[in-house]
């Protein structure tokens, strides 16, 4: 409450900015291009094509792989021929294709070298940075031909790809704020700056059709006015990017490549929703498991501040509005937006009832504008390019790209930007180059826990918000996991189910017991102690906690259990009525066998077993005893002769449990 | 407010026009309008909270239900809120609610045991250990629990709860436990009515009501025609199964309270209903029972012997000649004892059962034990004819089976046959009734037409119960009997209109099942103890750890067929105890008010598919299973009843205000807690219970016991009311002089504090209490000075200054002596007229100022006599420079100069009597105080104040670093010391000593010392004799001061 009374008491003092209807127009914009020219330091970028230059990924997911390491070695390597003025090495945001790296890239030819370690980057120095040619082994090779694909532009990954948002992301240094702005960054501002006409803005975005990106897909233009409309003596602008979906990492990767986009974009925002009416504050709210992009971030608004970008009078314009970060504390439904204005004003995160909106009463009861991250990081984009450019691409209700993060079992995953409307075929089998070798695809998985599974004969639908709806599914934040046949329905389902059980907040009863209730019924299904009543119960109870429910988090949990239950009946009747996992996944419905053929007794099984469940002579054909394994798979796994068999079906005993 | 002012909204609800005012919700507009929307967490006077989802509502135009709770009304707005759909939906909640709610609404084992035993209350004594109170909420509504643990089928057993988790609890055997462990029974009864009672049959019914006749103060004769009393305990019920002497030991304390018995004498031949009624007796009781044998016709039945002659012929010691076989015809329990019978007596058995093994009276046990015993059953056995030798001796008995291979011939059943020597009848038994017909009539299907609930006979002061009422069956119903009728005959003799008062009870019978929980309370104490009630039983989850039921050692089976012993032999008082905890406690404070049982019961949820037994499956419910939290005196919580609807969490934060609540946990675990999950006590609680009436459900309740023995403690009280406002038991009430003592309390306090908060004083020290509360005895302005020590270190950091009155900073030593200036000063310029404000002056020293440095600067001011006051917060050592000793400590007391150690222990000396030395100046005024009782400070304050002249005040002011003790507990140790008489409470006006507290018990001076660090030293071995000079120190100085004050000791 202090904290509430102290930002009141400030706001008096600082009053309302006035528009400045003194000043003509074009003064004042030239007074805003002469202080975007003093923010320039064109100098301190890493330069563009052309330049000699080596790009090293140092997102997350890379780093994770070694590209420090790598950036590091390819350093020493330049200091040790004596080329570190020559060649610049960029530690630059994500390149989106994950499964290939520790990815460096070799301008100006453009070579790419996927999966890179420390000890290759002599060889690759010495031929494509020293002399003009490649390394052939190192090659990405495409994995439909088998060919070795040179330049970064045809590796399909990339060249089927359209990015709008993520645009530059692979080609500038995060903590380089000037990389931004030699890319024309902040120039969106500056225009709509000098423009002086924010409701000129919110009609540009309005024209450009751009929706939500969180999941939602509520048009964001709309979102904007309702919230300059709603009367308050402040004003929130607040960038959501707790994203907690499992297997989804679009946001963090927009906040660790590109901060400044959407700084820029919540800025706009800002302007368009604020100026002339109340001040306006800013806060991102980011996970607390995205310590890089925290740290990046929380540079990126300080050299933002630094240049006159944000804060105090922004560009000489002003425009006051600065941003401050809050970190969520690892609760999924703080992604809801009450849920994260209660965590931002301190109180525990919990979703309030929709009577009261957010653009009306939100942050400490002032008219808040919540986007998501991606949805500010397109806004800049818009001002640039225009409203029709946007709305240019995409299908007739959703309009631009959308990043999708892919992930699952699909050969190349990573974040794809397409533009909305592209099939999930194009997406998965195009760009995400198909399946693993030798399986099949299943189905995958949109929109995180709350969406739903599009089995095979769905692939060809458009991806908007309302056709993936139709399908029972959402498009969600984006996450994408692709599943093969060796993932069970069933499991898939109740790993979903359990994650937004357990994320809950616990206020509303459907979510709180219902989700657990339906998980119970799921785990006796998967023990195989379920009845064909069950289905019924879990489709009844499904249909209760969507409508029931206070918040989406409970409104979509269900989405996975109907979805698979609709798609793919057969496996939860197999696992009811045969007591059998299709996909011999269930533990207590396999069992693990010695093919009598194959094993040669060769102990490499009985060595592993950490229950001593593997019994034998040496050279004989070993046995499992039933009784002690754990079904851990090490022994199907150590095995050189695929002498271990796993079996489902009646056979197998049931382990734990009475039969209902 | 103006209502008519505001312009009214229009809508409908349910096709009903609804009028109501804007702002106002879809919810609020039908309670308003009648209409009920269930809301577990919507709550008048609070924001929305759109949690609960009951009150879920369709909306006209609008996609998605609607809560009502957040629906503001519009005019026009259409809306339906019982729909199938929306009821469905309801339901479907409902279930969940439930599945997660691990508790019970009412005991079923109590419902269904036909005496109504207050089980969960007798098995929770039992728990403690204490069998002597279990046995005797036993017997007030059953009086022989050692004979009914022995022989009752206890049907509690069958409906107990915990049969969803393992097995349901050994009731019957836990209160013959209680018997068992309890000593000897005693009939206390009540004093003499001089009304006699006739009890015809000294059966379990007959003796029952006796029992209780008895204890109301009737006179009771038992007649019987037996010569002994028991009726088929004694006669029927072989050894085995109840000891001769167990029944004996229970019947003892009848004839001990006087009850008569008189043998050998028959209903219609010695005696007679009428006889009774026009001789001495003011009522009688028929418990004649059933004895009499059904007929059998069957070809041959004539040599085969009766049960029952059998049975009491075994009892009596003999032993019947009989064949090596035997075959019993009958499925009764009689039949089950006489198999069991003949087997120890060494026959082969063979029992022809005329029903299946699903109609039998017997059970699965009963079953196993008879096959255990070597007994052959038949069941569906029909017997044609019993087969005689030449000598019309039985061979066998033929029957007919339906499994038995028919011959084939014209469709006729086979026969079977079964060998017996001996063939004993137990086919079931009537009342022997033809002679009563013309003095009490009897009912269609020969029984006494008793009334089911009193026991009332068409003739006046005729009263019956037990197999004569309702043929033959279990002990425990006669029982059940017996004592009703003994309650209605001791109404009836008292005058009651029973006939109105049996119509009350059919009528309260009749009523649904929450309007007999609410009515309940209406009925008089005796209809209460009589009226009978159906449950509704919701399915809800259960959660407790598996545990085996306890099992009493049986006799094994070759002893079995050795001897008589009895065969089970009870459980050990361990094992009862461990029995006892598996026990669920189904009882519940909120049953009949609980909104969720309401609506759980509207919306019928007696089967719930959400509730999953670990009996079936391994993936039982998760239902929340938290240790009820019983911390707090008055408001007990247990949080398996919660539903977390955030009432008391809201409640307590946006209208009480301490918000002692909040959530913790998150999904299905989230829990309402404390901060840390302290006790709530602890947590800023005013007790004002508004958390406990916001509940919907039992997860908050008040200690109703506790509120009814609540004692005020005079001394704390500051007359806030708050107890009386929330006392749910009206135990609490104003006395005459509470006004007054309110105002004049509420005006001191109105006057705020003369030091302000943020002092770097320590979390629990008495000094800044002591000296809020002196300044509040001032009523002028006063000027202060502080000697050095905690209190002016602390108080006065530079720049600031907590004081808000005129302060002097000053030197250790010289406190008295400053304001002795000061007042000088202020007495010369009051004389010259440049002054005429009343003010007056106030030292403040600790003991170490005040005892020893200061003391000559002290006595000086008193001796010259100048008008202040001079107030010693006594913490009893140097504290502020790190715990020295001062000629304040007390005997014993650890200090840094008072070390413990081999060679000392603690402070050599007794404390310094400084009080004493006060009163020896002859100050006009000398008090001891202590901050515990701030009415009494403030007022000796006030008076010191007012005194002209020098007055001294010594308060005790707890120290939690130098006493080494909680600071929570500075206030109570405070009111221990002068509990303890270590720090009395008295005033010493002009010389006349006046005790203002005695306490009403003188507390042992250790309980004080034990919770003090600087005395545990004196716990250790060796070091009890300075506990000892200590308290005889306080004795002698008590003693003295008793006499000062003129009290008798």
């Amino acid at each position: 409450m202090a904290t509430r009374t102290n930002r009141h008491a400030r706001t008096a003092a600082e009053g309302t900015p006035a528009l400045r209807n003194d000043e003509p127009q074009s003064a004042a914009a030239a007074k805003i291009e002469r202080a975007l020219q003093r923010a320039l330091r064109p100098e301190q970028a890493t330069g563009d094509e052309g330049v000699v230059k080596i790009r090293v990924c140092t997102g997350s997911t890379c780093k994770a792989s070694g590209s420090d390491a790598l950036a590091t070695a390819i350093e020493e390597e330049l200091a040790r021929r004596g080329l570190t003025d020559k060649v610049t090495v960029v530690r630059t945001g994500c390149h989106g294709l994950c499964q290939e790296g520790p990815i460096a890239v070799v301008h100006p030819q453009g070579i790419f070298y996927p999966r890179l370690k420390p000890r290759d980057i002599a060889t690759i120095i010495e031929t494509s940075v020293v002399n003009d040619g490649v390394v052939e082994r190192l090659l990405y090779r495409d994995p439909a031909t088998g060919r070795p694909i040179s330049k970064e532009a045809d590796v399909p990954f990339y060249a089927l790809q359209q990015r709008v948002v993520r645009k530059i992301n692979g080609y500038i240094d995060p903590l380089n704020i000037d990389d931004y702005l030699a890319r024309g960054g902040y120039r969106s501002l500056a225009k709509v700056l000098s423009e002086g006409n924010p409701e000129g803005v919110i009609d540009t975005v309005e024209r450009s059709g751009l929706r939500g990106r969180g999941g939602a897909g509520f048009p964001t233009g709309k979102k904007w006015r309702y919230c300059r409309a709603n009367p308050g003596e402040r004003k929130y602008i607040i960038c959501n990017g707790d994203e907690g979906d499992p297997g989804a990492f679009m946001d963090r990767a927009v906040l660790e490549d590109n901060p400044h986009s959407v700084i820029e974009g919540m800025v706009i925002a800002a302007y368009a929703i604020g100026f002339g009416v109340a001040p306006v504050e800013g806060y991102v709210y980011v996970r607390h498991e995205y310590p890089l992009a925290v740290e990046r971030l929380r540079h990126a608004l300080a050299q933002a501040r630094e240049r006159g970008l944000l804060g105090e009078n922004i560009l000489d314009s002003g425009f006051n509005f600065d941003i401050r970060i809050n970190q969520g504390a690892g609760a999924f439904v703080c992604g809801e937006s009450t849920a994260l204005t209660a965590s931002i004003e301190g109180r525990r995160g919990m979703p309030r009832g929709k009577h009261i909106r957010t653009v009306a009463h939100g942050l400490w009861g002032e008219p808040t504008n919540l986007n998501n991250v991606e949805t500010y990081a397109t806004v800049p984009w818009i001002i640039e390019h225009g409203a029709e450019d946007l709305a240019a691409m995409g299908t007739a209700t959703s309009k631009g790209t959308k990043i999708f993060s892919l992930t699952g079992k699909v050969r190349n995953t990573g974040l794809v930007e397409v533009p909305m409307g592209a099939t999930l075929r194009h997406v998965i089998f195009d760009i995400g180059g198909g399946m693993l070798p030798g399986r099949e695809f299943k189905a995958v998985q949109l929109g995180g826990p709350s969406g739903g599974c599009v089995p095979a004969d769905y692939l060809d639908t458009p991806i908007d918000f309302e056709s993936l709806t139709s399908l029972g599914s959402m498009m969600g934040s984006g996450g994408m996991v692709v599943v093969d046949d060796t993932t069970c329905m069933v499991d898939f389902a109740k790993f979903f189910l359990k994650f937004t059980a357990e994320e809950s907040c616990g206020k509303c009863v459907p979510c709180r017991v219902g989700t657990q209730r339906m998980l119970e019924i799921l785990e006796r299904i998967t023990a195989g102690e379920g009845t064909l009543d069950d289905l019924d119960l879990l489709e009844r109870l499904s249909e209760d906690v969507i409508e029931g429910s206070l918040c989406a988090l409970g409104s979509s949990a269900p989405n996975p259990v109907l979805t698979t239950l609709r798609y793919f009946r057969d496996e939860y009747v197999a696992h009811v009525v045969d007591k059998r996992c299709p996909a011999k996944v269930c533990q207590p419905l396999i069992r693990y066998k010695v093919n009598k053929e194959k094993c040669t007794g060769c102990y490499a099984c009985t060595v592993a077993c950490p229950v001593g469940a593997i019994s034998g002579e040496r050279k004989q054909v070993q046995k499992i005893d039933q009784k002690l394994c754990i079904k851990c798979d090490t022994c199907r796994q150590v095995c050189n002769f695929d002498a271990i068999d796993v079996e489902t079906g009646v056979l197998a005993p049931l382990a734990g449990g009475r039969n209902r | 407010m103006s209502t008519h002012t505001k312009a009214t909204v229009k809508l409908t609800i349910n096709g009903q026009s609804v009028a109501a005012q804007p702002g106002e919700t879809v919810l609020t507009a039908a309670q308003h309008a009648g209409i009920d929307i269930p809301a577990l967490c919507a709550q008048e006077g609070m924001a929305p909270w759109a949690a609960c989802r009951l009150c879920l509502v369709e909306v006209e135009g609008t996609s998605k239900l609607q809560t009502a709770c957040t629906t503001q009304v519009q005019d026009g707005l259409v809306v339906r809120t019982d729909t199938p759909h929306i009821r469905a939906r309801r339901e479907s909640y409902l279930r969940m609610y439930l599945s997660d709610h691990n508790s019970y609404c009412e005991a079923p084992c109590s419902v269904a045991c036909p005496t109504h035993i207050d089980i969960p209350a007798f098995i929770a004594e039992i728990e403690k250990g204490d069998f002597a109170a279990a046995d005797a909420i036993v017997r007030r509504d059953l009086p022989f629990p050692g004979i009914l643990g022995r022989i009752c089928p206890a049907y509690c057993e069958s409906s107990c709860r915990r049969d969803q988790v393992d097995e349901p609890i050994a009731i019957c055997a836990l209160h013959r436990s209680a018997r068992d462990k309890a000593g000897a029974p005693a009939l206390v009864c009540a004093p003499s009515t001089g009304k006699r009672v006739a009890v015809v049959g000294a059966g379990v019914a007959g003796l029952t009501a006796a029992y209780y006749l008895a204890q109301l103060g009737h006179s009771v004769t038992v007649y019987d025609d037996h010569d002994e009393p028991g009726g088929m305990l004694r006669y029927a019920i072989p050894e085995f199964r109840l000891p001769q002497q167990v029944l004996d030991d229970e019947l003892r304390p009848l004839w001990e309270a006087g009850v008569r018995f008189v043998g050998n004498v028959s209903l219609g031949e010695n005696i007679s209903v009428n006889g009774l009624l026009s001789g001495a007796f003011d009522a009688v009781f028929l418990g004649i029972g059933a004895w009499q044998p059904e007929t059998c016709t069957i070809p041959g039945a004539k040599v085969a012997r009766e049960a029952l002659d059998f049975l009491a012929e075994v009892r009596s010691g003999k032993r019947p000649r009989m064949g090596k076989s035997l075959c019993v015809i009958g499925d009764g329990p009689t039949a089950l004892d006489v198999a069991r019978t003949a087997r120890r007596l060494g026959a082969t058995v063979t029992v022809l059962a005329p029903h299946s093994a699903t109609e039998v009276w017997w059970t699965d046990a009963d079953e196993a034990e008879l096959q255990a015993l070597g007994v052959e059953i038949v069941y569906e056995a029909q017997a044609r004819r019993v087969k005689l030798d030449r000598a019309e001796k039985p061979l066998a008995v033929e029957y007919t089976h339906p499994s038995a291979e028919s011959d084939g011939k014209r469709g006729r059943r086979a026969t079977a046959q079964a060998d017996a020597r001996t063939v004993i009848l137990a086919l079931g038994y009537t009342p022997a009734l033809a002679d009563l017909d013309d003095e009490v009539g009897l009912s269609s299907d020969q029984t006494l037409a008793a009334n089911p609930y009193t026991g009332r006979l068409p003739v006046d002061g005729v009263f019956a119960a037990g197999d004569a009422v309702s043929g033959p069956t279990d002990a425990i119903f006669a029982v059940a009997g017996g004592k009703r009728a003994a309650l209605a005959i001791d109404a009836w003799l008292g005058g009651v209109d029973l006939p109105a008062l049996e119509n009350e009870l059919a009528l309260y019978a009749a009523l649904p099942y929450l309007d007999q929980v609410r009515d309940r309370k209406k009925l008089s104490p005796l209809a209460q103890r009589l009226a009978e009630h159906s449950p509704v039983w919701l399915k809800m989850g259960i959660a407790a750890e598996p545990k085996p039921r306890a099992k009493q050692t049986r006799l094994s089976v070759a002893k079995q067929l050795e001897t008589f012993t009895e065969v089970e032999r009870g459980l050990s008082a361990k094992a009862a105890q461990a029995e006892a905890a598996r026990c669920l406690q189904c009882t519940c404070e909120s049953n009949g008010s609980c909104e969720l049982q309401r609506l759980g019961i509207e919306y019928g949820i007696t089967e719930n598919e959400l509730v999953v037994s670990p009996k079936t499956t391994s993936v039982p419910s998760a239902v929340r299973s938290l240790e009820p939290d019983m911390r707090h005196p008055f408001i007990e919580r247990d949080m398996n009843k919660c539903i977390a609807c955030g009432r008391c969490v809201r409640v307590c934060a946006e209208v009480a205000g301490p918000a002692c609540y909040d959530f913790s946990g998150r999904g299905f675990m989230i829990k309402v807690d404390t901060p840390y999950g302290e006790a709530l006590q602890l947590a800023d609680c005013i007790t004002c219970g508004r958390c406990v009436t916001a509940c919907p459900t039992g997860a908050l309740s008040f200690n109703e016991r506790a509120l009814e023995s609540f004692k005020v403690d005079e001394s704390r009280c500051i007359m806030c009311h708050e107890c009386v406002d929330v006392c749910p038991t009206d135990a609490l009430t104003e006395t005459n002089v509470f006004e007054e003592a309110r105002k004049q309390w509420h005006a001191l306090v109105g006057q705020g504090s003369g030091l302000a908060g943020g002092h770097r004083l320590c979390a629990g020290c008495g000094a800044p209490i002591v000296v809020r509360q002196v300044l509040m005895g001032a009523q002028v302005p006063v000027v202060t000075a502080a000697a050095t020590g905690c209190l002016e270190v602390s108080t006065t950091i530079y720049p600031y200054t907590s004081w808000k009155n005129s302060y002097i900073h000053t030197a250790f030593e010289n406190v008295a002596a400053t304001l002795s200036g000061v007042e000088t000063a202020y007495r010369a310029l009051k004389k010259q007229g440049k002054l005429d404000e009343d003010v007056k002056f106030i030292a403040f020293g600790g003991d170490g100022g005040t005892y020893d440095i200061g003391l000559q600067s002290l006595s000086g001011a008193m001796e010259r006599g100048h008008d202040l006051v001079y107030v010693c917060y006594d913490n009893e050592a140097y504290m502020n420079t790190g715990f020295q000793r001062s000629s304040a400590t007390p005997l014993g007391a650890w200090t840094t100069t008072s070390p413990v150690g081999p060679e000392e222990t603690g402070k050599l000396q007794e404390r310094k009597n400084l009080t004493e030395i006060m009163v020896a100046h002859g100050i006009p005024y000398v008090a001891q105080a202590s901050p515990h009782d701030p009415r009494d400070l403030v007022r000796k304050a006030a008076k010191a104040i007012a005194t002209p002249g020098p007055a001294f005040l010594n308060i005790i002011s707890p120290c939690p670093r130098g006493w080494r003790s909680d600071g929570a507990n500075s206030i109570d140790l405070a009111r221990q010391a002068v509990n303890t008489c270590y720090w009395p409470l008295f005033e010493v006006e002009n010389g006349e000593y006046h005790l203002t507290y005695k306490p009403r018990v003188k507390e042992p001076i250790r309980n004080w010392l034990k919770r003090q660090g600087r005395f545990a030293h004196l716990f250790k071995p060796g070091n009890e004799h300075i506990i000892d000079q200590l308290q005889a120190w306080i004795d002698e100085e008590w003693e003295k001061l008793l006499k000062k004050c003129g009290e008798t000791p």
